[in-house]
């Protein structure tokens, strides 16, 4: 692209800032959101796409194997909204894109009665068994054995069961997948709006800091 | 041990820096030398914080 042509979509950069063409800042911004790093491979930023891609993806990924285990790959990741479990966690992991897609395939073959498929790869946990007790109190119910044998055998189990199996790499892998799916939503601005830039009023405060 | 689940704050931290240093720089030279000085930063605030913790707390 010609320097008059790419003037339109460059970013208003000081003097010392290199200038950067966000061609169709839009669909940067979109192909981002798709895939970490996808709008800067588009806008021909390729080494820091690369960088994008390999931090926002190393970090999703790093939390799928931390929950994985004997109960499935990648549990802490899986989308379902029931009364006995609002998954409030991957709002914030979907916004990674396609790799949280599976999530929601798994949610939807287990909503139709189908058994998740590749080890149970963020698939969501079925649902606890709640009973009504004597006091009125909802209280979880034993599994006998035989339906357990044949739970497992398909990786369908409960979140008590998940939890207890992957103990604290529960927590760290949900962590994980949830800040690497909120850095995306940084990595998206970027891509749309190009890099954030110090004004002079905010120079001249750093300078006035850094002297006192 | 609980306290091996604290190293899992190293890639954490790494990933975060490198990201936040992205968005602030264009060049990826910069982008590595910003992301580990913040990262440094991080790690010293954590070590300190957590020292005092566990001076306090003695645990």
């Amino acid at each position: 692209m010609d320097e008059n042509n790419s003037t339109a979509n460059t970013t208003a950069t000081p003097a010392d800032q290199p200038k950067i063409d966000l061609k169709n800042p839009f669909l940067a911004g979109l192909l981002t959101f798709v895939l970490p790093g996808a709008g800067h491979f588009y806008q021909g930023r390729i080494g820091k796409g690369i960088v994008f891609c390999v931090c926002v993806l190393g970090l999703f990924i790093y939390g799928l194997i931390l929950s994985s285990g004997d109960v499935g790959w990648g549990r802490a990741v899986y989308w379902k909204w029931t009364p006995d479990d609002h998954r409030f966690y991957f709002l914030g992991q979907a916004c990674i894109g396609a790799p949280a897609l599976p999530a929601l395939i798994q949610s939807n073959r287990v909503k139709n009665g189908q058994d998740p498929f590749l080890y149970g790869f963020m698939a969501p946990p079925i649902s606890s068994r709640y009973v009504v007790n004597n006091h009125g109190n909802l209280e979880y119910a034993n599994l006998s054995s035989d339906s357990l044998a044949e739970q497992n055998s398909k990786y369908n189990y409960t979140f008590h069961q998940i939890r207890k199996s992957l103990n604290k790499n529960f927590e760290l892998g949900t962590l994980f997948t949830t800040i690497a799916g909120l850095l995306n939503l940084l990595v998206v601005f970027d891509a749309a709006g190009g890099i954030v830039i110090e004004t002079d009023d905010e120079k001249k405060k750093k300078a006035v800091g850094s002297r006192q | 041990m609980d306290i091996v689940y604290y190293l899992h704050l190293i890639p954490l931290t790494l990933g975060i820096s490198f990201i936040y240093a992205g968005t602030r720089c264009e060049d990826v030279k910069s982008i590595i030398r910003q992301g580990l000085r913040i990262s440094l930063s991080i790690f010293m605030f954590l070590l300190v914080s957590l020292l005092i913790f566990f001076v306090c707390f003695g645990c």
